[in-house]
């Protein structure tokens, strides 16, 4: 072989190209390839070309399911790989643990008992016990005005109100945990227009789809949760109308710093998918959000996404639509690899019907030191 | 109208007649036919044969203004099928070449497929030892060291 010798930089540009596997397995070729798994500046360069992956969660086992999209011919694949979860934890039941994801790091809630904090790349897991154990989990963010990310949780606690000496009423009260001072807040809001599945975390704030009950239009919107002002806000209209009640429709994060908008029209199965054309950027308030309509579906192949028992996650990559959820006969938890001149079906092998998961980016940004005791699984 | 040319030298003296709009797509070229217009343009550092590789990459990629707006010769299913075959048909030490020509004459598009091929190649490497045997690295670690990173690294291997 002819001698090589690369300047730093075309070999950490080749370097971010790799998959994360291959970047942890190679870290023994030489100490500068080691010292880039702690080099922040390559690590984000390597974020920003990792394709996302799937977390999936069955009753005792947890996977990450990387989805190679092929092409020149070749069938798209998927490899499920079994990674290690000793959590601190036992979910009694799935419908009791919710898994989401924040700038790379998983947050696994386990109702009634706390959050595991955690990056299967680094093999390091942190948890957070709930004081109060009656804390209900939502989603998780952090105060982006900040230099240094320091995560907050947002849930709700049932509560008694007295009305009288013989009569009390429930509500929700809604309050946010401050992970770094493990100090509880309750905020002055409605328990309203709340999310009815985990939201999506993005620049530190919460996405999510909802309606407004009082809108006799019907007209769909996308609410936030700001974590540095702590407020509820109305982020914008959807691009596209719910013309039937059971039409569905799903948020997720597109490129980093936008949003894809799935609809699936109930009546004809047809899909549509939306995204943003500029990034999101809380701190330009007012700014009218731009929707592109990127690609429409056919329906021929596609599931029907109504009533999924395990919910639907997908992401959009090199214009095809990726996503997970359970068959429409048998309800085996199935990987859709969907783009105009191709549908792939791929069965994840257990064939399970009770699983959750959620969509994120390998990576190996290293759990914050205020999830304590940190542990190798 | 003909076509403007120009010429480009190869380390070994080899002159490339080449059209201006192929060539532009090299950011340094493309300066330095502003510079210097009507001179042939000596590329001391590139071989023969990674300059015709790489002219034949730069005219496959060039988008051609017919007055009718912009259009590219192929669409970007296509290009992206050939870029796939176009590296795959290199070896590696002259991949090798052609990325070093890629950065030094600043062709970003060329740079990116030639620096995936690259990482793609490491991918399909069975252990280190094959790594460093491919692209000429040294080995700096100790046995320790080597040891303990993998002592630490059991997952997710």
């Amino acid at each position: 072989m002819a001698p090589v010798n690369l300047p730093w930089d075309l070999e950490e540009k080749i370097l971010s190209g790799l998959p994360p596997l291959c970047l942890v397995r190679f870290r023994t070729v030489s100490q500068h390839w080691n010292a880039l798994l702690n080099d922040t500046r390559f690590l984000n360069y390597h974020l920003a070309r990792v394709r996302p992956q799937i977390i999936f969660l069955t009753e005792s086992k947890v996977y990450s399911i990387d989805i190679d999209l092929g092409g020149g011919g070749v069938d798209p694949t998927i490899e499920v790989r079994e990674i290690p979860s000793d959590f601190p934890y036992q979910a009694t039941d799935l419908t009791h643990t919710t898994i989401t994801s924040c700038d790379g790091l998983l947050f696994r809630d386990f109702w009634k008992q706390g959050v595991a904090v955690w990056n299967p790349w680094l093999r390091q897991v942190g948890w957070i016990e709930y004081v109060d154990k009656g804390f209900h989990f939502c989603g998780v963010g952090y105060d982006n005005r900040r230099p240094e990310k320091s995560y907050k949780i947002l849930g709700y606690f049932n509560c008694l109100r007295t009305v009288s000496n013989t009569y009390q009423v429930g509500y929700k009260r809604v309050a946010v945990y401050e992970c770094a001072s493990h100090a509880w807040k309750f905020l002055d809001a409605p328990f309203k227009q709340w999310p009815n599945i985990v939201p999506l975390s993005l620049n530190g704030n919460l996405y999510w789809v909802t309606s407004n009950p009082e809108d006799t239009l019907h007209q769909y919107l996308i609410r936030s949760f700001d974590f540095s002002s702590e407020m509820f806000k109305t982020f914008c209209l959807l691009p596209c109308r719910k013309n039937h009640s059971r039409d569905e429709i799903v948020l997720a994060v597109y490129k980093r710093d936008g949003f894809s908008l799935l609809k699936q029209c109930y009546i004809t199965g047809e899909i549509e998918i939306w995204v943003t054309k500029n990034k999101i950027d809380e701190e330009e308030e007012e700014v009218e959000v731009v929707w592109i309509n990127l690609m429409t579906l056919p329906t021929s192949n596609l599931p029907k996404l109504i009533n999924k028992l395990c919910g639907v996650s997908y992401f959009i990559f090199d214009k095809t639509l990726i996503m997970c959820c359970g068959d429409e006969e048998t309800g085996a938890a199935c990987i859709y690899i969907v783009r105009e001149d191709l549908c792939n079906k791929i069965q994840i092998d257990s064939g399970v019907v009770r699983f959750s998961h959620c969509v994120y980016l390998p990576n190996f940004i290293s759990v914050p030191s205020e999830f304590r005791p940190l542990l190798r699984v | 109208m003909s076509k403007k040319m120009i010429v480009l030298k190869s380390s070994e003296g080899v002159s490339f007649v080449v059209e201006e709009a192929v060539a532009r797509q090299s950011k340094i070229i493309s300066f330095l036919v502003e510079e210097f217009p009507d001179r042939e343009l000596p590329l001391t550092n590139m071989t023969s044969e990674i300059l015709r590789k790489t002219i034949e990459y730069c005219k496959k990629h060039v988008v051609e203004d017919d007055g009718g707006g912009d259009s590219s010769s192929s669409s970007s299913g296509d290009l992206k099928e050939w870029d796939v075959k176009f590296v795959a048909e290199i070896d590696q030490p002259r991949l090798m070449d052609l990325l070093m020509a890629a950065n030094y004459l600043d062709i970003p598009s060329l740079l990116d497929v030639t620096c995936q091929k690259v990482a793609d190649t490491i991918a399909a490497c069975n252990d280190e030892k094959e790594i460093r045997a491919t692209f000429n690295i040294e080995n700096d670690f100790t046995e320790e060291e080597v040891e303990a990173i993998r002592m630490e690294n059991q997952y997710p291997i």
